[in-house]
């Protein structure tokens, strides 16, 4: 189990609750994953796991996975992956906050259902493009060559054994 | 992955290699970093919706002059069955409109509005 992290979303201060095993075995599949497809790249940039960042006064926040542009360092898409014990500030408070700022992209990995939610920033605000389950690949346009099969994603799922959840 | 798509998306990646190459020096440094990816055809999920069906190529994100004009990192999308079809599936056509759709999308980063590119024979 990770250390508990402290974020601040909208002027409040939130002591994030440590991620299990799978929660962070998760985020460093994607993480390895995304540096590949990155790697190739100098107009982005993959930030450190939970790399802390200001969006505003109100709101600090420590994304699972965050890619920002390399001429700008402007945040284009974030990663947050689920904890079962702490998901309100990710699904509810953080992400209203991005749709807000207009972030581009955002994907919602849900160790809970093995899902990946997919969401586009539209002038409307945050647009749910898809819900990834099984053998979809997760995919990108602005990551040439980046995939990643969900069933892999989400591989060796403890909770299938009887009585254990440990996101 | 079909054999047709892993087909055009080689003569694509090595026409683009050969364009970038025969590029001016200087313009060749500026134009190398830009990613260029291979779509099928237009999505919504690519191109934000209400791009036309038929569109050959796209450029994502901001100009190369001014970075803080959009949050998405600058990109050439080539869209290989729409590219395929104008070509009426001629490789010789095909590997020309690949040329000059990246040249166009290209021109766009460096800058050049619709008007400019058409000056240069690039619409």
């Amino acid at each position: 189990m990770s250390d508990p992290y402290e974020e601040k979303v909208n002027g409040e201060r939130l002591l994030r609750l440590p991620p299990r095993d799978r929660h962070e075995e998760i985020v460093a599949r994607l993480h390895k994953r995304v540096a590949v497809a990155v790697s190739g790249l100098v107009t982005t940039r993959l930030l450190a796991v939970r790399t802390r960042i200001e969006l505003s006064l109100e709101n600090t926040f420590c994304p699972d996975l965050a890619l920002v542009t390399a001429a700008s360092d402007k945040l284009w898409l974030v990663v947050e992956v689920i904890n079962s014990d702490d998901h309100h500030a990710d699904t509810v408070e953080k992400k209203t906050v991005y749709e807000e700022i207009k972030l581009p992209r955002l994907w919602m990995v849900d160790p809970r259902y093995d899902n990946v939610e997919v969401y586009h920033g539209t002038p409307y605000g945050l647009s749910l493009k898809k819900v990834l389950a099984g053998r979809d690949l997760l995919t990108e346009a602005l990551l040439p060559g980046f995939q990643y099969a969900i069933h892999e994603l989400f591989a060796g799922n403890p909770s299938a054994e009887a009585g254990r959840y440990d996101f | 992955m079909s054999e047709r798509w892993i087909r055009l998306q080689a003569i694509a990646q090595a026409e683009v290699e050969s364009t970038l190459a025969a590029l001016p020096a200087p313009l060749r440094l500026q134009a190398a970093p830009l990613p260029v990816s291979y779509e099928a055809r237009p999505s919504e999920d690519v191109s934000g919706g209400g791009e036309d069906p038929d569109l050959l190529g796209l450029f994502v994100g901001p100009a190369l002059a001014e970075p803080d004009e959009s949050p998405l990192p600058p990109q050439i999308i080539l869209f290989l069955e729409n590219l395929w079809e104008f070509a009426e599936e001629d490789d010789e056509i095909f590997r020309e409109e690949i040329r000059t759709t990246y040249l166009h999308e290209l021109g766009h980063y460096l800058g050049l509005d619709e008007i400019d590119l058409e000056d240069r024979g690039l619409e």
